[in-house]
């Protein structure tokens, strides 16, 4: 029999409010949907290292448009027989912004997004394939080396919530998030008094500690990796 | 207790007993109170007042570019979203489909994340005495819905039951009575004269 579920949507987020409250009208749904998506683009900034991937398709002016979430880019690799390349980042790559005609430059649609996410990647480097930069303002990546109509497979920090697939948050954050989703109902409160919004606050902040605690927990190697790193050797008697 | 039973109760109280359809409508207005005031800081208590109404149409008002379905019933007139219109859902769904909120969330949530998130349930509200969806044009496709209505006392057939909120019984009664007497009593005679009965 399979276990629950580690990845969960925001809307079982709300329900499961709900249903601790004892609401069984859902009234206030798609207020409280809201609240806990802004609260989760606040973590994904600020408190979490959940990334992103992304495989978009180069079009023929050797660029990329980036996805609307991209908050910013981890890795950009090349698909190559089969095998995703990494590629090096050079900031000193010109994107162009319009054509040789002087028209601005459209981007195709793109063709697939994977919504897995990870703690952080380590790639095995391989020969660098080509170079490219990030122009974050414009959400466009551009290219040294002919990548037009190839694969290209970003690895990014988003900020969380999609709209054109379903969001899915790790169950990590569930009671995270709805312990931000309480306190910004009792802060938006005027008729509640000072303590009970300090309360929900500090509450939230108990559920932000323990994410950041389990974010940043060291691995076994690393733990050892610390303890011997302090180790000094005496001299032989 | 059916609706009959209940206004020949109540007619027995009346010094002038009153037609069954002129004491319905002081029926209503009493039942109406009492509900709102049983019920007002906890709205779930009403699936014993809740029928439901299966096979109702969603039509597409082409003009305002709007999914609806007309209400079935005139429903009772409560202090939250969707009003008397305690749920709606597709024929066999046991999930939540629909969502009610007010028409105003409708535009300060437009340009809201919340309001482009694939797979959300659908908002409605009451509007123009019917239902109005928002957005999703697969509810063309859907075509039926079932809506759980909390109705107006007038939708009650004479023969149907009335459940009355535990404890409000005689209350209810003693406010329909305060409301009638007073009422003018029926006229026997039917000419247009003041001085006969």
């Amino acid at each position: 029999m399979p276990n629950t579920s580690g990845l969960i949507t925001i809307d079982k987020i709300v329900k499961s409010y709900l249903n601790e409250k004892g609401i069984s009208i859902p009234e206030n749904y798609f207020r409280y949907k809201q609240i806990i998506v802004e609260g989760y683009t606040d973590l994904n900034i600020h408190n979490t290292t959940y990334v992103e991937e992304f495989i978009g398709n180069v079009n023929d002016a050797n660029q990329m448009g980036l996805p609307g979430d991209l908050i910013n880019w981890v890795s950009v690799s090349v698909e190559v027989n089969g095998e995703y390349w990494p590629l090096d980042y050079n900031d000193d790559l010109i994107i162009p912004k319009t054509n040789a005609c002087g028209n601005a430059i459209s981007f195709p649609e793109q063709f697939s997004v994977a919504n897995i996410k990870g703690e952080g990647y380590t790639r095995r480097r391989r020969n660098l394939a080509g170079q490219f930069n990030v122009n974050l303002h414009d959400r466009v990546i551009g290219f040294k080396g002919d990548f037009r109509n190839k694969k290209i497979y970003v690895v990014y920090t988003s900020s969380g919530v999609s709209d054109t697939f379903v969001t899915y948050v790790s169950r990590a954050l569930l009671p995270t998030l709805k312990a931000y989703l309480n306190w910004v109902i009792k802060e938006r409160d005027d008729a509640l008094p000072l303590s009970h919004k300090q309360r929900a606050e500090y509450l939230y902040g108990l559920e932000l500690q323990k994410i950041e605690n389990f974010n940043n927990s060291m691995s076994a190697k690393e733990l050892l990796a610390a303890v011997r790193d302090g180790y000094t050797q005496g001299v032989k008697q | 207790m059916r609706k009959l039973e209940l206004i020949e109760a109540i007619n027995k109280r009346l010094s002038n007993p009153l037609h069954p359809k002129t004491l319905s409508v002081f029926l209503g207005r009493a039942f109406n109170q009492i509900l709102f005031e049983t019920f007002r800081k906890d709205f779930s208590g009403l699936d014993l007042l809740t029928k439901t109404y299966r096979n109702v149409p969603i039509e597409y008002d082409e003009e305002q570019d709007i999914y609806y379905s007309d209400l079935p019933a005139t429903i009772v007139k409560l202090p939250i979203a969707g009003d008397g219109v305690r749920g709606v859902n597709s024929m066999k769904s046991k999930d939540l489909e629909f969502v009610p909120i007010k028409s105003g969330d409708v535009l300060i949530q437009s340009g809201l994340e919340v309001s482009s998130m694939p797979g959300n349930p659908i908002p409605y509200y009451i509007m123009d005495e019917r239902v109005e969806y928002v957005g999703s044009s697969w509810l063309r496709e859907m075509g039926r819905v079932k809506l759980r209505l909390v109705r107006s006392i007038d939708e009650y057939d004479m023969l149907e039951n009335i459940y009355i909120p535990s404890g409000r019984d005689e209350l209810l009664i003693e406010t329909t009575v305060n409301m009638a007497n007073g009422a003018p009593t029926e006229k026997e005679i039917n000419d247009n004269s003041d001085k006969t009965k």
